[in-house]
């Protein structure tokens, strides 16, 4: 083989250099465009990574049985005989907010029905878990309630009780 | 013989300079006529007979086509008197009831889109039941689905502006949906929520993608549709 036909073989003609040349600098263009405005849109609020801590009140003025809701943080108080649980309301189902029927003594989604007991455990309905629960501390003798990651379980264990 | 009036305006220059076609007297300036109309030239020149047999298509197409047009016309009325924010939002929906025919709009645009989800469902059964969706007519299918995921997505979006509890949690629901996708599932909620949860951000989103974004893309893939119905052998009927 001659040396001219290698280096027709190698070489590519001026005008699918240029036609190359255009597609890349489009290609580069309309995806700057793409992720550019992906990235203008993405939203900047953060997910609360930190901690989002309230005071759920005294440790006395709870009553065994009962289950306080805090409407403004989703989060129910329950205060067993062994202590307490703080529950999330947001329903692991499609989160919607469960309400606490004092009458059946159960929690209930009015989304899609679910029931769960009053340990936070699924009776009936969709969800594919119970009531996820929030981190709790008793701090010179106040519920310290911190709703930032809720703990997800599978199921009911009383060492999940924080005493007090 | 003199020449009447109408005569005379249709012989004008400023008339000819619009419609270009006279008096339509013959089959060939009759096809003029629709051809040379932006208005009718999305209509066929010459109609074949069966194009006008009503149980080959039961006018579904064309009545969500109508469906869109009313959603459009009441659509932008309703923008002129909604703030697609959540201190607003409700109650600017619930003034509409003290305007002249504001719940009349309303009503119509909510019945309307109520209404076009059905009549896009039911063109569907139609074209899959009569096999119109065979070959040339296979790629109008595609774009056909195209606008079915559209109007439904029109549909969703407009839902969450009213900014009631039946909004609200349909959004929260349906955005948590969205997070069953496998490995993206969080972020396209977070993305299309603009926040972890329903919200101002939220709102403001769906109002855009609803109002603007949404009907472009639907009135995009009509045209198309419309130009492909013409374009793969006319309506209904066999090839």
């Amino acid at each position: 083989m001659d040396l001219k036909t290698t280096n027709m073989n190698k070489t590519i003609s001026r005008r699918r250099l240029i036609v190359c040349a255009w597609i890349g600098a489009a290609v580069v263009v309309i995806g700057e465009l793409i992720v550019g405005s992906f990235a203008f849109l993405w939203p900047r609020k953060t997910q609360g990574k930190g901690e989002k801590i309230f005071v759920a009140g005294k440790v006395r003025d709870f009553k065994v049985g009962e289950v306080i809701y805090f409407r403004k943080e989703k989060t129910f108080i329950k205060k067993l005989e062994g202590g307490f649980l703080a529950f999330s309301a947001v329903c692991p189902h499609l989160n919607c907010v469960v309400t606490w029927n004092e009458m059946l003594k159960k929690f209930e989604c009015p989304c899609h029905g679910a029931k769960f007991d009053p340990n936070g455990e699924v009776i009936e309905g969709p969800p594919p878990r119970p009531l996820d629960l929030y981190k709790l501390q008793i701090v010179d003798e106040k519920l310290v309630v911190d709703t930032a990651s809720p703990m997800v379980r599978k199921n009911f264990d009383p060492s999940q009780i924080v005493k007090g | 013989m003199k020449k009447g009036i109408l005569q005379r305006i249709s012989d004008s220059a400023v008339w000819r300079s619009i419609f270009r076609t006279g008096i339509p007297d013959t089959d060939l300036k009759r096809s003029m006529l629709i051809f040379n109309n932006f208005f009718l030239h999305i209509f066929p020149a010459k109609m074949k007979r069966h194009g006008l047999c009503f149980s080959f298509t039961f006018c579904l197409g064309g009545i969500s086509c109508l469906l869109f047009i009313i959603l459009t016309v009441t659509g932008i009325l309703l923008m002129f008197l909604y703030t697609p924010s959540i201190e607003r939002a409700y109650f600017d929906m619930q003034a509409l009831a003290l305007l002249f025919n504001g719940k009349i709009l309303r009503n119509l645009h909510r019945w309307s889109a109520h209404g076009m989800v059905a009549t896009v469902f039911f063109h569907m059964v139609r074209v899959f039941y009569t096999r119109s969706y065979r070959p040339p007519r296979e790629f109008n299918w595609v774009v056909g689905i195209g606008l079915l995921v559209l109007t439904l997505a029109l549909s969703y979006t407009g839902y969450l502006l009213p900014w009631d509890q039946l909004a609200y949690w349909g959004i929260t629901v349906g955005t948590t949906i969205m997070t069953y996708t496998p490995f993206l599932g969080s972020y396209i909620r977070f993305f299309m929520l603009g926040a972890d949860e329903v919200g101002h951000e939220a709102l403001l989103r769906f109002y855009v993608l609803h109002c603007v974004v949404l009907p472009f893309f639907t009135g995009l893939l009509m045209a198309i549709h419309f130009w492909r119905v013409r374009k793969d052998g006319g309506i209904s009927g066999p090839l």
